[in-house]
């Protein structure tokens, strides 16, 4: 076993009295004109981590023997998005009960004896595009922990009362889906951008929920959970050979089936533009957000976008929208904007704040003038330069662990992006112009197609009343629709 | 910049157990990883500031933070949450960060502060007015006194002019244009602490940053940011779901002792702080011998120390030490029970003071809240899988922090229970525990969750770097080591001690909370309700809203009955329209049914 102690190199025993322990540099007089050592970061190509089992299985594996510890993670190729429209909440109950629901050998409490008796940690999930299987265990309970994970992911039994309870604990929950504005708004916005139909707007009812049964479990588990679909990250503490040698016993003799989705639907659905004020009795703070579609992932003008998007409201507070709704006018704890560019399809540009109800239409005439000015002002070549220093300076702490570094590419290789996306990152952001980001504001930011969404006090949050603009409503951004809140449970109005 | 209050601390207090140490006690222990332990480099310099370090050179990160030993137990009274508000105000830079030109700058500062003192002195004249009922609300402009709205003008105007010459966020734009991720603070009762991760190459940046703002903070635009820190506590406590009942239950449990008052601060004391205020609380407690600077990354550790030195050392001890923190909780005589109606599934929350950190039986107390957590814990076992009368996890954690510590278990209960009866089987599986037998296998389960979890919680340069700062400001860093041992030594003997010595009724304070009346909500949650709603008009929709309200809300008899006929007599007429026959149908099926309620209860009361 690998003592902690090679992990903290103690360079001076303890309780040391300093006395002119090295010579010192004189201080700058402003951190601007510190000067520093170089720093040559290297990003190591996915090439080197991966490995291909003999039945097609792609493996990232890393050796990392700072402590003894292993982990191991499981990308499955699946997902609710492609779970029967009848049978909502199958996926998640399905990933979740692979783990919960116990083994063709262990009954669900043989096995959380076993995993909390290890110490570690078994863990399965599905989500809207994907699935996860996670174990973490001491380095010394290798062998045991993939054998507990070969039994949880191949040979799931759903123990009837395991199930019994997972959708008694869902129908409740459900029904307090309008209890945070948080939530609300949240469930909201992805209706009004992508409409009552798409996968991404499908949420589990009591009804769907109680439509499913054990054999649904069993047969989408089938369908979808063997090697064909399997992508699988290995770092820790152990030797790299041997590893993949353990690794094809384990899933070497599983049949391989058929390959599971590698693309989902977009949404058929264009948004409406306009004010829509959702109430939620009892609070004092209103929950606005602001946007519309936005891209695919793969545009050329993918890292302008990124340094628009910093300079508006992603570069913390260097951003303009924290600079001036919370800095200047303190008008909001959390704000900022994302462009998030979809994997599958557009995805949805937000700005976004938290205010007192009165103050929220004066805060979104600040952020509607803010994605104005991008529009139809040059930024300064500071912004540039700062929003691109934002992301490059800080680029080596993205990969500052093995186990970061290949979930980083498991998940380029799950959805496709390009190998090198990654080594060309830093140069793909120095290259952005002041005129890029203006050319690509003009294009990809549209005021005449914006939704704003409320949600809190409706009727406080659209008669404003702060002090700076006490007659600005929200009607003067657009169509002011009131909707009432949603059924918790089948979420319809 | 968080607030963490006490609640979240509980689950951070939990999750930072440190390293181990030991080896396994029986033939059930999993094999130790021979751990020789956390030794970090600690230097002490003259000025009494103490360095913590850690060399990990593996990636060219470093994580480095500053804890310092103050938070919402020293605010003074009538003055809670200023230690929050001096952390939102130690980003606003310095005399030299923050400013384009400070010698200009200054007067402005100095007029708005002289200012503020007669704002002050008026606030306080309205203060008496609200008493007299001449006014409700001495925070609501529009109350204001004329006087008090004309300095307001005046003051808004000297910021404005200041604004010329102030660089914004510089701080935070030197940190992260080189690299500086993760940067953030975070408050709690009885830590401050200010922390980033930087590349290897930038460790001087931030002892620059970090020795500037400790000893050259001017507090800039400090009536702004107490707008944000408003916001931030409408955030987090007051537009929640149970955030307001959670800050009552916390002020419940403490009777004396300050953990009771919230980091954030009453509102009416926030505002009421000034810039003087905050000076006198910034020489006091931001002295370098109230502070802990703690690095683990990628360094030398002679140059850093050198570093160190050259920027820390010249700051000056304080001149007045903090004032110790002597208040004492009294034994409690009786059990306290706060009952809530939320939008929150039905949850039931069992407190009960324990022991400061690094108390004897601290470890004792831990290893009950292993014994009783997880899915093989005594609470999932007899909640969920044999009495199905909870959902979720069930919860249970030992939070004992630098001067007290509670015991808290936290279940939400399934429909068709009640909080009551969840708390009364947790209270026997309480008192299995005060002597009924514990399993070696059980007990051993928990001590090798303890070793493994210390293993894994250092992985991290930040995780690390956090344990370090936490426990030599509440207690020493040598507990990251010892914490775990104490617990791998519990008997149980120690188990059945423990829970005699803390778990009693006298000493637990029982929060109920109970999914609000959908009555009292109109609108929210009532599917039937909301999708009549949303056939309505949506200019009538409030109005019939608040017509049905008030129907529910109908309390005599009588009238009600005088209604119904109204409106069946109103239906029967071919004047009204399909939108209106739609509206008072409903209204008519809300009225009767509240006329039954009404009839019930009158029966009952019979």
């Amino acid at each position: 076993m690998h003592a902690l102690s090679k992990i903290f190199v103690v360079s001076l025993p303890l309780c040391v009295a300093v006395q002119g322990v090295a010579a010192q540099k004189p201080k700058a007089d402003h951190p601007k004109n510190i000067v520093y050592p170089k720093l040559d970061f290297k990003l190591p190509p996915p090439s080197q981590f991966r490995e291909v089992l003999s039945n097609g299985m792609v493996v990232f594996i890393a050796k990392d023997r700072m402590l003894p510890t292993f982990d191991l993670s499981i990308t499955l190729r699946t997902g609710s998005a492609v779970e029967p429209v009848d049978k909502i909440g199958l996926a998640e109950l399905m990933g979740e009960q692979m783990r919960d629901g116990g083994t063709k050998n262990l009954t669900p409490a043989e096995l959380d004896e076993e995993v909390e008796f290890l110490a570690a940690s078994l863990s399965t999930n599905i989500g809207e595009t994907r699935g996860r299987v996670g174990l973490s265990c001491l380095s010394k309970d290798i062998d045991e922990g993939l054998r507990l994970l070969i039994d949880v992911v191949r040979y799931p039994s759903f123990d009837k009362e395991r199930f019994r309870l997972a959708k008694e604990r869902r129908v409740q929950n459900i029904k307090r889906r309008n209890d945070s504005t948080n939530s609300i708004s949240g469930i909201e916005w992805g209706f009004l951008m992508s409409g009552e139909d798409h996968y991404s707007n499908r949420y589990p009812s009591t009804k769907s929920l109680n439509a499913i049964t054990r054999d649904d479990m069993f047969a989408f588990h089938k369908k979808y959970v063997h090697p064909a679909n399997m992508l699988v990250t290995v770092t820790g503490d152990f030797d790299r050979t041997e590893m993949l040698r353990k690794l094809e016993g384990v899933f070497g003799d599983w049949p391989v089936g058929e390959t599971g989705p590698t693309t989902f639907p977009a949404p058929n659905y264009t948004p409406k533009p306009g004010v829509y004020l959702l109430n939620k009795e009892g609070v004092n703070q209103g929950r606005v957000a602001i946007g519309h579609r936005s891209i695919k992932r793969g545009s050329p003008d993918e890292f302008p976008l990124m340094v628009m998007n910093g300079i508006l409201g992603a570069s913390g507070f260097r951003s303009r929208l924290v600079a001036r709704v919370r800095s200047d006018e303190g008008l909001a704890y959390n704000t900022g904007s994302r462009f998030s560019q979809g994997t599958y399809f557009p995805g949805s540009f937000q700005c976004w704040f938290q205010s007192k109800s009165n103050s929220c239409a004066y805060a979104a005439r600040i952020v509607l003038d803010e994605i104005n000015r991008l529009r139809t002002e040059l930024v300064s070549q500071e912004d540039i330069d700062d929003t691109v220093a934002y992301n490059v300076e800080s680029f080596p702490q993205r990969f500052q662990t093995r186990a970061a570094l290949l979930g980083t590419y498991a998940s380029d290789e799950y959805t496709g992006r390009n190998p090198k996306y990654w080594l060309t990152y830093t140069d793909n952001l120095k290259r952005v112009t002041r005129e890029d980001v203006l050319r690509v504001a003009k294009k990809y930011l549209h005021p005449d197609q914006l939704v704003i969404l409320g949600v809190g006090d409706a009727d406080a949050i659209f008669t404003g009343g702060h002090d700076k603009a006490p007659n600005l409503k929200f009607s003067e951004f657009g169509h002011v629709t009131r909707l009432p809140l949603r059924d918790p449970d089948t979420l319809s109005r | 910049m968080n607030t963490r209050n006490y609640r979240g601390i509980a689950a951070m207090a939990v999750c930072l157990l440190a390293a181990p140490a030991i080896q396994p006690q029986t033939a059930l222990a999993i094999e130790s990883p021979s751990a020789a332990g956390v030794k970090p480099t600690e230097v002490v310099l003259d000025n009494g500031l103490t360095l913590l370090l850690v060399e990990r050179r593996d990636q060219p990160v470093v994580a480095a933070g500053m804890f310092f030993d103050v938070g919402g137990v020293n605010d003074p009274r009538g003055k809670s949450g200023i230690a929050h508000l001096f952390e939102h105000m130690l980003f606003k830079g310095s005399s030299v960060v923050g400013t384009k030109d400070f010698d200009a700058e200054r007067p402005f500062i100095e007029q708005q502060d002289h200012l503020r003192r007669d704002m002050i002195a008026e606030m306080n004249r309205m203060r008496v007015m609200k008493r007299r009922g001449e006014i409700t609300d001495v925070l609501d402009p529009t109350q204001w006194t004329s006087k008090y709205t004309g300095m307001k003008k005046q003051y808004d105007q000297l910021v404005q002019s200041e604004r010329e010459y102030v660089v914004n966020n510089e701080l935070f734009n030197l940190y992260t244009t080189n690299g500086g991720a993760g940067l953030n603070a975070g408050t709690m009762e009885d830590l401050t602490m200010y922390f980033v991760q930087l590349p290897s190459n930038k460790l001087e940046l931030f002892f620059w940053l970090e020795a500037d703002r400790m000893s050259n903070g001017i507090m800039r635009e400090f009536y702004v940011e107490r707008f944000n820190v408003r916001e931030e506590r409408r955030l987090r406590v007051e537009s929640t779901p149970t955030g307001k009942y959670d800050e009552a239950f916390n002020s419940l449990f403490w009777q004396s002792h300050p953990y009771g008052i919230p980091v954030i601060g009453w509102p009416s004391e926030v505002e009421s702080i000034s810039r003087d205020d905050v000076r006198d609380f910034y020489k006091i407690y931001y002295a370098p011998n109230n502070v802990k600077v703690v690095i683990v990354g990628d360094f030398d550790t002679d140059e850093t120390i050198a570093m160190a030195k050259n920027y820390f050392g010249s700051i000056p001890r304080g001149t007045r030490a903090p004032d110790p923190v002597i208040t004492e909780e009294p034994k409690p005589i009786a059990e306290r029970r706060l009952s809530a109606e939320a939008d929150t599934n039905p949850r039931v929350r069992l407190r009960y003071h324990s022991v400061a950190m690094g108390h004897t039986d601290e470890a004792a107390l831990n290893v009950l809240s292993g014994l009783l957590s997880g899915k093989t814990g005594r609470l999932f076992k007899r909640l969920i899988t044999s009495e199905d009368v909870a959902i979720g996890r069930p919860q249970a954690g030992n939070n004992s922090r630098k001067y007290a510590g509670s015991f808290e278990i936290n279940v939400t209960v399934k429909e068709g229970h009640t909080p009551e009866e969840v708390e009364g089987i947790v209270l026997e599986e309480i008192d299995k525990l005060r002597e009924g037998d514990i399993s070696d296998r059980e007990l051993q389960k928990v001590k090798n969750q303890v070793l493994a979890s210390s293993v894994r919680r250092v992985k991290s340069n930040m995780g690390l770097m956090f344990q370090l700062g936490l426990y030599d400001t509440w207690y020493d860093w040598s507990y990251i080591n010892t914490g775990p041992k104490r617990m791998l030594e519990v008997t149980t003997n120690d188990v059945h001690r423990v829970v005699k010595e803390f778990f009693n009724p006298k000493t637990r304070t029982v929060a109920i909370y109970r999914t609000k009346k959908k009555d009292d909500d109109v609108g929210a949650g009532d599917a039937e309700l909301t999708a009549f709603l949303a056939s309505v008009p949506v200019e009538q929709r409030d109005q019939t809203k608040m017509m049905i309200a008030q129907i529910e809300k109908m309390s005599e008899g009588f009238k009600l009955q005088q209604m119904v006929g109204m409106m069946e007599q109103g239906l029967d007429s071919d004047k009204i329209s399909e939108e209106q026959s739609n509206v008072m149908k409903y209204m008519l099926k809300v009225a009767k049914k509240r006329l039954a309620e009404l009839t019930s209860a009158n029966k009952e009361s019979d």
